[in-house]
């Protein structure tokens, strides 16, 4: 399924694609969508999972506009034409 | 109402009876927030863009405003310089109950990157151990006695602001 991401002011990381437009598998969580940015972008995932496996709080991870960290984190699964939006915590105001 | 004042970082757009009658643009359905709701329901939508696109933004929310459509609008008079970024950022205001009426507005607007966050969540990282407190603190290279205190003025700024979960929110200065 597609799904449209953009990667906002993340110079920091050296993103080379910053907006996408990623074909993933049906069952496609956040994980399995850093995994695949990654890909275009290498150290993404990287920077965007902390040591315990989550996501780093040095980014925030939306979809459709919402905090993955108030869903599923990692865990939360993607549905087709789904939004994805991702900014250094420090920019969220 | 575009309040430019220079000593503030920030620019707001707030309506005109805010400045005038103290109106409290912090409700739902003209009912203000306690501490609790307010940490519970407020947040906003965040807009990233140069100066002069979220101040091209700002003129086209302020009628929005005026109309208490958008309860309240902040945007970054400059790039922060201790946190690295390249673009301003505005943030968009409203209860969780009205954020779909408002991200209406802006995607009319033009606005096409969709970000809510609740204020809550912003309230942390500026607690200490929070990403934005100390990403400022770095950024400014205050030596350990120094950080201490902006750590300990955070921590018991937060603390004298949400002290009773029951009383009406009244505001942070920013």
């Amino acid at each position: 399924m597609n799904i449209d991401v953009r990667l906002n002011l993340l110079g920091v990381l050296g993103i080379k694609q910053s907006e996408l437009a990623i074909d993933t598998p049906a069952d496609a969580t956040v994980a399995t969508l850093i995994r695949l940015i990654d890909q275009h972008n290498p150290g993404f995932a990287a920077a965007l999972t902390n040591d315990d496996g989550g996501i780093s709080s040095q980014f925030v991870f939306f979809i459709n506009g919402r905090n993955v960290v108030l869903i599923d984190g990692m865990k939360t699964r993607l549905n087709a034409g789904d939004i994805v939006n991702v900014i250094p915590a420090i920019a969220g105001g | 109402m575009i309040v430019d004042r220079p000593e503030s970082h920030f620019i707001f757009v707030v309506p005109l009876d805010h400045i005038e009658y103290r109106y409290n643009y912090i409700t739902l359905r003209g009912e203000p927030l306690t501490n609790k709701q307010y940490l519970e329901h407020w947040g906003k939508w965040l807009v990233f863009g140069m100066r002069e696109e979220v101040e091209e933004l700002a003129r086209k929310l302020d009628p929005y405003v005026e109309e208490k459509k958008v309860p309240a609008v902040k945007y970054d008079r400059k790039l922060i310089t201790e946190f690295q970024l390249n673009r301003c950022v505005m943030c968009v205001y409203c209860h969780d109950e009205t954020k779909d009426e408002v991200w209406e507005i802006l995607a009319a607007l033009g606005v096409k990157d969709k970000a809510w966050m609740y204020e809550r969540e912003t309230l942390e990282k500026w607690l200490p151990g929070g990403v934005n407190l100390e990403k400022w603190i770095q950024g400014r290279g205050l030596d350990h006695e120094h950080a201490e205190r902006v750590r300990a003025d955070a921590r018991a700024k937060f603390k004298r602001i949400f002290a009773d979960e029951n009383e009406i929110f009244t505001g942070i200065d920013q």
